[in-house]
């Protein structure tokens, strides 16, 4: 008996060990299968390619003059380049060169692209101004992923544009020389190459060296900028030395030098061979590194080595850095990110083919374009492709470095501090190899938490709730509703840090948002919005100065501006009807009211007591507490607590304003009698007045109330020009002096990759740039340019 | 023993406590979607205790989505469609309230069969009763969605007098030129009937197919074979 209890309890034991075991076993397994997943996600690299989007706005100038139109397409691709058919919505803001807004708003994406126009403001002061695009995800990375360009603004009604031609804006002493180097720093005791940067640099000036001197005055190098301030020279720092420019009898000073770091070199010895040289400060160094290549979110190449000597090197096979950008990481033996490098391989391949009837033109002459696509493989996917034609009244024109293709495979990756570097085509893509490749990418996703939500089912709206103090209050409920025909009430609980969040659809563009907070206590609270165009963003580089050819251009412009004012040739028409479809708000929030009242049906009555004592039975008002208690339709007794009353579809009225409304101020009232529940809030009926006189926004001055408008602009607009094939005698007389001639952000190519464009030339004469940007639904970049004359 | 015990105890704490530290991880936004969500309306109704048919599938409590007017989707909710009342009614956020859903602010949900992978789809519709000349929204099942759609109007009803319940399906054919068809009662030669423009095609293939449309299957089929022609 005592053996049988025995073996039974033995067995019990086993069963216990075992089931410990594995509890055990799953536990520890599961630790090392999280601490590895945790060092890829800590791997920069891999992160880099999680959650990155970029942005690319083809613009179709880059000279405007105040209230003219800017029309833009956008591509938005993950890091991966492929389009980015989640994201929702994307923001385009204008500022100027001090970092001001001028203006902002957001429009909506469709599988990745969207296109519009914005008016640039008759205030604005002649000058630089940059258009900025970025979507809401972007923000929780730095903003070296945002779209940015410059556009250079004139005043229509500035009259010192000759001044500005002639005075002494452009001071030769108040350029600065900027260094690039890799790291950011000088590595002791190795070959390092330097890019330097000559700010506000004029073509005029003397070229004068830039020296590099020891602080024992020897002259390391002297280099001669290029036409556009740009140099670039290689030294060995040594230890003890100290290092320092001169140029224009200034003394500038060099990144600061560093012992241990190392430097990644490459170096295409044969066409399908690329030497990949790594060189360290640290001689003494026998730990295992790791070197990996990565291209479009995939590694493509991994190596294990050890420096001897300082140095190591080895050969990739070129194939794998297809064209774009590719990056070069160095890890330690402890997973540890150590040095990174961009390898870029220009895209020169020409997929599509811009075939022209002439090369020259008179005024008004009929222009056809033919456009193929070269590369036959990609007729079967999905092109996305805007085409502009713009005059070109000076030097700087697009090219491949500044195109759709270069932009998304490396400026966009490079940040604001290095991608100033390349806003103009004064770089060459040896230099970039060379020198420019130390890219600070940002490490994504670096907090734990992500502080922006991405908009993949529509536009996110944030704000929180404050006190008096000033500080964040939770558990408030914020509402917000729209003075429209039906009620569209939201509500949110403001959480722990006081914020709140809504998601809006396209009901809610361009109308003004009411939010209310009501709190549980009679505290006096405010709201504040989020200003998504708020950011901390990096200052300009310099750049300021326009060149004299420029300068000669803005003036040739405004003139043109001013005819085009009198003679308005708006020729921008609506591309799609890409119409809002409200079919579905056909309702109110809270359904169908049970109860309908026009007071137009009935005799005068004074005020809104008045209505209710005669008109409203089963509603009942106490004019002293200004309250509002509906009948239950049911058990026929009135609700004990008040009823919600809406002006205007918008919740909590001012009670003393309500009181005054007599049936000259109100068109209908809505009455809903049952005890109706909206989300977690208890309704005891609704009473809904509805004015004669839109926007009366009569709020309960007791409440938090902000009023935002959401401004959208989902305008997408083809500009074809004048059919001067069928011109009558009024058109001859008008000038025209259209300095973009043709605009189509959604050019379609047969089903043979084949388009064709016809459009009439103006009166101006010049040189016009034809552009096609775009990209496949695979995410290649597309791009080709020609130009055409008109004499 | 106590210290097998303490040390299974220990080890799943472990796991449990460590499951939760990764589920915090993946938590990248501080913000829930059912923040996001909007939300629903209706009226609230005491727990009544019919007897409804057994193993219908408006006896049983399923997760699903409702399809709100405005575009926006409520997703992953307890709900249950109540033929009775013809209403859709989910168990609120706190689950002792069951909320029946304003007819007028949704166009449709899907119910997730509870053990199976079949989700039913329901489309807010507006029919006119057999027998009746008055038009109201009615949920119907979605059984085929074409250029011709067929929909089931599963309905419980009592049982003459009695409070006994049964189910009382009917169908709904709605054409492409927006005619609507509501029937009980079917057969080969009436479906064949509401499709005079094809009727000489579509009459010989269901012959063919040996449909005599005589159940719900066949009215399916009969349906699908029609929108195919």
């Amino acid at each position: 008996m005592i053996l049988k209890i025995k073996i039974k309890n033995l067995n019990r034991l086993k069963t216990l060990v075992l089931i410990s075991f594995f509890c055990f076993a799953f536990s520890v397994l599961d630790i090392f299968r999280s601490s590895a997943s945790s060092m890829n996600s800590d791997n920069p690299v891999d992160c880099f390619y999680s959650g990155v989007q970029k942005i690319f706005l083809h613009l179709n100038k880059d000279v405007y003059v105040t209230g003219e139109e800017v029309l833009f397409k956008g591509y938005l691709v993950n890091a991966a380049n492929i389009p980015d058919t989640i994201c929702k919505v994307v923001y385009v803001e204008i500022e100027n060169s001090g970092n001001q807004k001028i203006t902002g708003f957001a429009i909506d994406l469709f599988n990745g692209v969207c296109n519009s126009y914005f008016t640039l403001p008759d205030t604005l002061a002649t000058g630089y101004y940059y258009v900025r695009a970025f979507t809401n995800q972007m923000r929780n990375f730095n903003h070296d992923y945002y779209f940015s360009a410059k556009i250079l603004v004139a005043n229509q009604a500035d009259d010192k544009l000759e001044k500005l031609i002639s005075d002494n804006y452009h001071n030769i002493d108040s350029a600065k020389v900027l260094f690039y180097t890799q790291n950011d720093n000088l590595l002791e005791g190795i070959e390092n190459n330097i890019l330097f940067k000559i700010t506000d640099f004029s073509e005029d000036w003397d070229r004068q060296p830039v020296e590099i001197i020891t602080d024992s005055g020897k002259i390391i190098a002297s280099i001669v900028p290029n036409n556009k301030g740009i140099g670039d020279f290689s030294f060995v720092p040594e230890k003890d030395k100290n290092y320092f420019a001169f140029w224009n009898k200034k003394k500038f000073s060099l990144p600061p030098k560093i012992k241990d770091g190392f430097i990644i070199q490459t170096q295409q010895i044969e066409e399908n061979r690329i030497n990949v040289i790594i060189k360290s400060g640290t001689h003494e160094l026998s730990d295992l590194l790791i070197f990996k290549a990565y291209n479009n979110s995939k590694c493509i190449f991994e190596k294990e080595f050890t420096m001897s000597n300082g140095a190591a090197s080895f050969s990739l096979p070129a194939e794998k850095t297809k064209q774009g950008f590719s990056i070069f990481a160095l890890f330690n033996s402890a997973q540890e990110l150590i040095c990174k490098k961009v390898y870029f391989v220009p895209d020169n391949s020409e997929l599509i083919k811009i075939n022209c009837n002439k090369a020259e033109f008179q005024p008004r002459e009929k222009v056809i374009l033919e456009i193929n696509l070269k590369n036959k493989e990609l007729i079967n996917q999905r092109l996305n492709l805007s085409v502009n034609i713009s005059q070109k009244g000076y030097s700087g024109t697009k090219n491949n470095l500044n195109s759709i293709n270069t932009y998304l495979s490396l400026f966009s990756i490079l940040g604001k501090k290095n991608s100033g570097l390349l806003e103009s085509d004064s770089i060459s893509e040896e230099q970039i190899n060379k020198v420019l490749p130390v890219l600070n990418f940002p490490i994504p996703f670096s907090k734990s938490i992500c502080q922006f939500l991405p908009e993949n089912k529509g536009f996110i709206i944030s704000g929180k709730v404050l006190n008096k103090s000033n500080i964040r209050v939770q558990g408030v409920f914020v509402f917000l509703s729209v003075a429209d025909s039906f009620a569209s009430l939201k509500y949110c609980i403001s959480d722990s840090a006081g914020k709140f969040f809504f998601r809006l659809n396209r009901f809610y563009d361009n109308k003004n948002l009411i939010f209310q907070a009501k709190g549980s206590n009679n505290e006096p609270l405010k709201i504040e919005i989020e200003d998504k165009f708020n950011g901390e963003l990096p200052q300009h580089i310099g750049f300021e100065y326009i060149p004299l050819e420029l300068k000669n251009y803005l003036k040739y412009s405004q003139n043109i501006a001013l005819t085009n004012k009198i003679y308005k040739p708006g020729l921008l028409s609506l591309l799609s009807e890409n119409q809002l479809d409200l079919s579905f708000y056909n309702c109110h929030f809270y359904g169908i009211p049970d109860v309908t009242i026009y007071l137009s049906d009935y005799d005068e009555l004074e005020d809104f007591k008045e209505i209710v004592r005669n008109i409203l039975p089963g509603v009942y008002y106490n004019r002293s507490e200004k309250r509002v208690r509906v009948i239950d339709q049911g058990t026929q007794t009135l609700w004990p607590n008040e009823a919600l009353v809406l002006l205007n579809n918008i919740p909590f009225p001012d009670p003393a304003f309500v009181a005054k409304l007599g049936s000259k101020q109100i068109k209908k009232i809505d009455l809903k009698k049952n005890h109706v529940i909206y989300g977690d809030i208890d309704l005891y009926g609704i009473l809904s007045i509805t004015t004669n006189q839109k926007n009366v926004y009569a709020l309960n001055a007791a409440l938090a109330n902000l009023t935002f408008p959401n401004v959208f602009r989902n305008i997408p607009v083809i500009l074809s020009g004048i059919d001067y094939g069928e011109q009558n005698n009024l058109s001859k007389k008008v000038p025209d002096l259209r300095q973009t001639l043709y605009w189509n952000p959604e050019l379609k190519l047969s089903k043979d990759g084949k388009a064709v464009i016809e459009f009439y030339t103006s009166d101006l004469k010049g040189n016009y740039s034809v552009e096609i940007e775009g990209i496949t639904s695979t995410g290649i970049p597309v791009f080709a340019n020609t130009s055409i004359e008109v004499k | 023993m106590k210290h097998f015990i303490f040390i299974i105890i220990f080890n799943l704490g472990f796991c449990i406590a460590h499951s939760q530290d990764k589920s915090c991880r993946c938590n990248y936004y501080n913000v829930s979607e059912a923040t996001l969500e909007d939300k629903l309306t209706g009226i609230t109704i005491a727990h009544e205790n019919l007897k409804l048919p057994q193993g219908e599938i408006y006896s049983l409590w399923s997760h699903g989505d409702i399809f709100l007017n405005n575009g926006e989707i409520i997703t992953n909710r307890l709900m249950r469609y109540d033929g009775l009342s013809d209403q859709l009614v989910v168990s609120s956020v706190n689950e002792n309230v069951q909320l029946v859903i304003e007819k007028n602010t949704i166009k449709g949900f899907d119910i997730n069969l509870l053990n199976s992978d079949m989700i039913l789809h329901y489309k807010k519709i507006k029919i006119r009763d057999i027998y009746s000349t008055e038009y109201h929204d009615a949920y119907l099942h979605v059984l085929v969605s074409g250029k011709t759609s067929l929909y089931a109007y599963r309905r419980i009803q009592h049982v003459g007098s009695t409070f006994d319940l049964e189910t009382y399906y009917s169908y709904v054919i709605i054409k492409d030129d927006g005619s609507i068809y509501h029937f009980a009662n079917f057969s080969r030669r009436y479906i064949a009937g509401l499709f005079p423009e094809k009727k000489e095609i579509f009459k010989p293939q269901l012959r063919k197919q040996r449909n005599r449309v005589r159940d719900e299957e066949h009215l399916i089929k009969a349906i699908e074979l029609y929108n195919s022609l």
